[in-house]
């Protein structure tokens, strides 16, 4: 995930662009930690709500894989499965360090 | 420069609330936001925006809960809704629509869909709302027009009438007209006509040319309405009739006349005496070939008074009053009025009869004639 993508898929500058992405990768990053906490207390209605919001602001944002990665978590909490959902965390929070280095300029 | 619309957006999703943000305010619109139902409905009422993007999946209020509170609050009803939802199933979307959204944008979105999406409904609100103020400004040119051919009293200062005339809707459906026979002898038409819409007045004007050319000194009374419901069967669409009253009123000879066609009776007030009903019996105009209708000749006296009104007046569907049960009320209003001046009659009858309470449902006149 790299923040440049931002500029060309919504046709801003680089500062707004980087605007966005900061204020995505703060707001992923937030739910992550959701999911986390409802994977622990078994609230699969909370690891839903915010996959699917999770989805739609990655999706917004042109980063198409960290969205398919939410729209798997939020399809699996609707249907009550929780097994698997560590894994899917590890990958999007991988996605996120990436954003992040981009942001950093690494 | 045009003002510059105005959409709101309310979604719970920050990130969403500022990449539309700065998609709209790129293009020109100004972007008011909200990131939850109660706020997003306080911003409508007040700030009315052209346009709004509701995110359906909110804690609390979600996108359905506010769209419906807004379309039952008079203040927020037209407003364009689009909603915004990452819920691609038919069911979401058809309530959606039921509840009075235009449209739906499924997120994830492309900024520029979100644009085409709010210019195309700000083009049809644009349309919608210059056909409203169009055919409201029709309406008021038939207002006009109507208005325009009511006699007023002081361009017939030798008929001795005074009028109150209250049409329900932009185009009433009761009319009158005051016709200079000759120098001596007046005519005086009221009718009321069945609907209230811009058809109705056309039948105005038509009536009103009709009574311009058949009363007059060749033809009597009653033959004058023979004539005018001869065409009138002709011309009227089938569900359209009028009741109507003509007064024939010769003040040298001092025989008034008087023809009914399925109207309510005249109110006569001989000078210093109670007043009374004149009752008579008659077809409705306009529907008939072969119509009969009521006629009376009384012999007059100078300071006598005539009214001649419409069956709003006494009617009310509101009250469940009828015509046969107000009549019986309605007398008692003209006890004393010989005295009044003319020209203050109708409105003292009408204080008397609404006395503050709200006018009837229906469209009002009323002719006071003095011989």
């Amino acid at each position: 995930m790299d923040f440049h993508n931002i500029k060309s898929s919504l046709g801003v500058d680089t500062n707004e662009a980087k605007e966005l992405a900061r204020l995505l990768a703060d707001t992923l990053a937030s739910d992550i930690e959701k999911i986390r906490r409802g994977i622990r207390d078994n609230d699969v209605a909370s690891i839903r709500f915010v996959a699917h919001s999770m989805k739609g602001s990655s999706g917004n944002l042109g980063f198409e894989k960290f969205s398919q990665l939410a729209a798997i978590v939020e399809t699996r909490s609707r249907a009550g499965r929780l097994d698997g959902l560590g894994d899917l965390l590890l990958d999007m929070q991988g996605l996120l360090e990436k954003l992040e280095d981009s942001l950093s300029g690494r | 420069m045009a003002d510059a619309y105005s959409i709101l957006v309310v979604d719970d999703n920050l990130l969403n609330l500022k990449l539309i943000e700065k998609v709209l305010t790129k293009e020109g619109y100004i972007a008011l936001l909200a990131d939850n139902g109660p706020d997003a409905r306080h911003i409508a009422a007040q700030e009315h925006p052209d346009l709004i993007l509701l995110d359906i999946e909110m804690p609390d209020e979600d996108g359905f809960e506010v769209i419906k509170k807004l379309k039952n609050n008079a203040a927020t009803v037209t407003i364009p809704v689009i909603f915004l939802t990452g819920v691609s199933e038919v069911d979401v979307k058809l309530k959606g629509f039921e509840l009075g959204a235009v449209d739906y944008i499924v997120k994830p979105f492309h900024p520029q869909e979100v644009l085409a999406r709010v210019r195309i409904h700000l083009k049809l609100s644009i349309g919608i709302n210059s056909l409203v103020q169009n055919q409201a400004r029709k309406l008021r040119q038939v207002t006009q027009a109507q208005h325009a051919m009511l006699p007023r009293p002081e361009d017939f200062p030798n008929a001795g009438f005074s009028v109150f005339y209250l049409p329900l809707e932009e185009a009433g459906g009761d009319f009158y007209d005051i016709l200079n026979i000759s120098n001596q002898i007046t005519g005086y038409f009221l009718a009321d006509s069945s609907g209230h819409d811009i058809g109705t007045s056309y039948i105005t004007a038509s009536v009103k040319a009709l009574l311009a050319q058949n009363c007059n000194l060749v033809y009597s009374p009653i033959e004058s309405m023979r004539m005018i419901n001869d065409v009138l069967v002709e011309i009227l669409p089938r569900e359209k009739y009028l009741t109507a009253c003509y007064m024939h009123l010769n003040r040298d000879t001092r025989l008034m006349t008087l023809v009914n066609a399925g109207h309510p009776p005249v109110v006569y007030m001989p000078r210093g005496k109670p007043p009374f009903f004149i009752k008579t019996q008659g077809d409705i105009l306009g529907m008939f070939a072969d119509a009969t209708f009521g006629i009376k000749k009384i012999a007059v006296n100078k300071g006598d008074r005539f009214f001649i009104y419409s069956d709003g007046l006494v009617e009310s569907s509101e009250k469940k009053i009828s015509w046969v049960a107000g009549m019986k009320r309605f007398l008692t209003i003209f006890e004393g009025l010989g005295k009044s001046d003319l020209p203050d009659v109708p409105n003292i009858l009408m204080s008397r009869l609404f006395n503050g309470d709200p006018m009837p449902e229906d469209d009002i006149v009323l002719l006071c004639i003095e011989v």
